[in-house]
């Protein structure tokens, strides 16, 4: 994949070099301006989930999230999925037993105005997605055929 | 090496956790009851054993003390809370003083077939218990508060 300048655009696989315009880039304010809401969840036996959610301090405007699935498998827990909304973007990270990270930019976080709305329409639709591609992605993680 | 599998209706569950954090009353809730991002929330059936979650609980390296969370249509967010929690103790058991001693009256027995739900529904703090694979007592204790 050849490095292209400017910001990513949604839908193409990510070169993890390339970050959007600085004057566009969406980052979310200091941690010591949020409320950081964190969660691990032990849904089975070796098979966990997990969020991150951060607010602007003492509102419910969120300013980032973060949900992921991992599994354990030999006494070891695995990294399956990843979304999340660092560098100005939401974006998947889809692990593989291989070692692979393959990541795909999902959408570019507008910098003015509707940011909460747009996480929030976001988090929502990624939480769906991840659970109705839980199997999916095990098996995908696995190496196994479609 | 074997699959990770999940049952359909507990991972429905723990997205529907996940969907009530954006809830700031949910989120304020889970303060309340002494909740931290330090506890892992184990979602467990109304009806699985009390032996089963503590056996998934150990397997999965969960830490001390962690979030019970059972799904219930009758609770205020959709679930009932317990923690659950590996004292330091040594194992009481063996103290002649706690064999000889009276139980106390809300302690509750649990045996294989006690689930979860039962546990959560004696509504008390409950008296150790001792899982074959642990050296340490477990303790359980509800955490709610009323609305």
């Amino acid at each position: 994949m050849t490095r292209s300048k400017g910001r990513p655009r949604k839908g193409r696989l990510a070169d993890m070099t390339i970050q959007p315009a600085e004057d566009e880039c969406y980052e979310p304010p200091p941690d010591e301006e949020c409320d950081e809401f964190s969660s691990t969840l032990d849904l089975a036996a070796n098979v966990r989930m997990g969020t991150r959610q951060m607010y602007m301090r003492g509102t419910s405007e969120l300013v980032y999230f973060a949900v992921w699935q991992s599994h354990k498998i030999d006494g070891r827990w695995e990294k399956v999925v990843r979304v999340d909304c660092h560098h100005g973007t939401v974006h998947r990270h889809d692990f593989a037993r291989s070692g692979d990270n393959e990541m795909a930019v999902l959408d570019v976080i507008p910098v003015k105005g509707g940011t909460s709305e747009f996480l929030g329409s976001w988090c929502t639709r990624i939480e769906l997605v991840m659970q109705n591609e839980w199997e999916a992605n095990l098996r995908r993680w696995h190496g196994d055929k479609e | 090496m074997t699959r990770s599998e999940v049952d359909p209706a507990n991972l429905a569950s723990g997205f529907d956790f996940v969907r009530r954090q954006r809830d700031p009353e949910f989120r304020k809730y889970l303060h309340d009851i002494g909740w931290t991002s330090a506890h892992h929330v184990v979602i467990a059936d109304d009806e699985e054993s009390v032996s089963a979650v503590v056996a998934r609980i150990i397997n999965n390296d969960t830490p001390s003390p962690c979030l019970i969370a059972i799904p219930s249509s009758s609770e205020r967010f959709g679930f009932g809370f317990m923690f659950m929690e590996v004292t330091h103790a040594s194992t009481r058991r063996s103290w002649p003083w706690h064999r000889n001693r009276p139980h106390d009256a809300d302690e509750i027995p649990i045996n294989s077939e006690t689930s979860i739900g039962m546990l959560y529904s004696s509504a008390r703090r409950c008296a150790e218990y001792i899982p074959n694979e642990w050296m340490h007592p477990v303790v359980f204790k509800q955490a709610r508060i009323a609305a």
